[in-house]
């Protein structure tokens, strides 16, 4: 036998129940639309981003791999082997590739005087004959990258610059 | 549920991030490590550089290459280890990654390794080279024979388990090793300085990017110029084709060679009692489909003939070609006489035989090399060879092993 009094007891719990269950719906709305929509966009642009800069590290390996293997001889390494200079370029823009996004590469010749302590890059000089003395000529290939990556569903300006850049001794 | 879960979402996109980061910089760390490989593997050549100073070289070159931007905290030490015959050199350099998320979640970053090792090409030491690389002996020396290499090396491409065998004779050099073994018998008149080595890496045929020149048609055929005359057989380039089997020398005849190369197409040079007063600028091409050899057979006094300085055959004073069989036959010196030449005997394809007090050497003033297929120097027969560097060598470049 049913007792009389339970119907609005049970009534009130379905009541809490759906009430609840309101609730729920909102919070995850709300969770999803403003945590976790942006962090999962975020973190794909981020990944975008990490894969650029990793295409970007190989451009720039590839061209200082091929700049170690065809190193000059004359003093002024950058006007006897601006084939060399061009292959460089040209080894990082193929290992970069051609998907997007696209990237701009450059190489170029840059000499320091150097010592054989030194462990941090000296200015460089433009006056290729004068070195203090105790120094010596340094010639160094500069390849420069750059991209940018502009995360999913985000307008362009928020395009987030991406730029690498090596110096290699050559002489 | 879900804000319950928030956080550990959180949590594991962020130690996903490092993750991706602590990638990338182990990849520029291994690129850093490269260079500062390459960098430090330009102080080889000297031979002089201290650690201290391969150490800086690794770092300045590991830092130029990455600005110091992502690799994590790069390890201002680096490990630099030098072959002790300054041939190659590791570095291996180390960094703590960088953290942004993981640490806040306990995720410690991790230490990242990376090494490399660069060195310079194998850079031939021998003026006295034997090529064969199976000849048993290569090179040999008996009978009170004698092999001298002043300020360089004797060296057999042979791996024979006696690719070079010293029999009561003497070998003296900057270095004297081969492919294979260096053996010698036991007789107490065996000189080998300094201690051989032996199962060494070979050396590469320093002449071979050379190529023999073409001759013209024959101007002589199986030339005999031995017969007496007032007056000398004097060579020119006007006609310095000889076919077949040559002779020269004899009956008190001088003969004389102006500058340039003398071919000799399929037959034998032989030059037998030559009284040659002019040879400088000098070569001779033993060449055609079947090369013959180049015999000497002098019983006393010095022959003195050097060797063009430029064009083709820049630098050699008897060169034998290869036939398409690849083998030549033997070159001889016999006899009591001495021939000095300012440059290279060269007969990759060919033994070089000097016998009976013959003595090949260096002519005053020059430099002489000797690179054959095979050599054998017997009863007191020498060579002295002196040149630093055959072929124009340089030093060897330098270039990423791993």
């Amino acid at each position: 036998m049913k007792s009389a009094g339970a119907w609005p007891q049970r009534r009130g719990k379905r009541h809490i129940r759906g009430a609840c269950g309101g609730v729920v719906s909102i919070e995850a709305a709300l969770a999803i639309s403003l945590v976790l929509m942006p962090m999962c966009l975020g973190t794909i642009g981020l990944g975008m981003a990490l894969t650029a800069a990793a295409r970007l590290d190989h451009a720039i390996q590839a061209a200082a791999f091929y700049a170690w293997a065809n190193q000059g001889t004359a003093p002024s390494w950058g006007a006897a082997n601006s084939a060399t200079l061009a292959g460089a370029q040209s080894a990082a823009v193929a290992a970069y590739g051609t998907a997007a996004p696209a990237a701009t590469i450059t190489t170029a010749v840059a000499f320091y005087c150097v010592t054989s302590g030194y462990v941090q890059m000296p200015p460089a000089v433009t006056d290729t004959t004068a070195c203090p003395a105790g120094e010596s000529l340094a010639t160094y290939l500069t390849i420069a990258a750059s991209t940018s990556v502009t995360p999913p569903g985000m307008p362009d300006a928020t395009a987030i610059p991406l730029s690498v850049t090596a110096t290699v001794r050559v002489q | 549920m879900i804000a319950a879960m928030l956080p550990v979402f959180v949590a594991a996109a962020g130690v996903g991030i490092d993750y991706g980061i602590w990638q990338r910089e182990a990849s520029r760390l291994q690129l850093a490590t490269d260079a500062a490989a390459m960098g430090a593997g330009r102080l080889l050549a000297a031979q002089t550089a201290s650690g201290a100073q391969f150490a800086a070289a690794a770092l300045a070159a590991a830092n130029a290459v990455t600005g110091g931007s992502w690799v994590g905290t790069l390890n201002q030490t680096p490990n630099v280890t030098v072959a002790a015959n300054w041939s190659t050199v590791s570095v291996t350099l180390t960094s703590k990654a960088d953290s942004y998320f993981s640490q806040l979640v306990g995720v410690p970053a991790p230490t990242l390794s990376a090494s490399a090792t660069s060195g310079l090409a194998v850079q031939n030491t021998a003026c006295v080279l034997a090529l064969s690389t199976s000849a048993s002996p290569a090179i040999a020396v008996n009978n009170m024979g004698s092999i001298t290499a002043t300020g360089c090396g004797i060296f057999s491409d042979s791996n024979a388990s006696q690719s070079i065998y010293l029999n009561s004779g003497s070998l003296v050099a900057k270095s004297i090793g081969a492919v294979g073994i260096v053996a010698k018998s036991n007789s107490g008149s065996n000189t080998m300085t300094p201690a051989p080595t032996d199962g060494d890496a070979a050396e590469a045929n320093p002449l071979s990017n050379m190529t023999a020149p073409t001759p013209g048609a024959c101007n002589y055929t199986n030339g005999n110029f031995t017969a007496w005359r007032a007056t000398p057989y004097s060579f020119t380039q006007s006609a310095n084709v000889f076919c077949g089997n040559t002779t020269i020398g004899g009956n008190s005849t001088t003969d004389t060679f102006a500058p340039g190369t003398y071919y000799v197409v399929n037959g034998s040079l032989t030059f037998n009692n030559a009284v040659i007063t002019q040879a400088a600028g000098v070569s001779f091409v033993l060449t055609g489909s079947t090369p013959g050899a180049f015999g000497w057979t002098n019983y006393s006094g010095s022959t003195t003939i050097t060797a063009p300085t430029t064009g083709p055959t820049a630098g050699i004073v008897v060169w034998q070609t290869c036939p398409a069989s690849g083998s030549a036959p033997a070159n001889s010196m016999n006899g009591g006489s001495t021939l000095a030449l300012g440059g290279a005997f060269y007969a990759p394809c060919g033994a070089l035989d000097i016998n009976n007090n013959a003595k090949l050497t260096a002519a005053s003033g020059n430099t002489m090399g000797v690179v054959v297929n095979s050599m054998q120097v017997v009863g007191s027969g020498a060579i002295s060879a002196n040149a630093a560097s055959i072929g124009g060598s340089s030093a060897g470049q330098l270039s990423l092993i791993q």
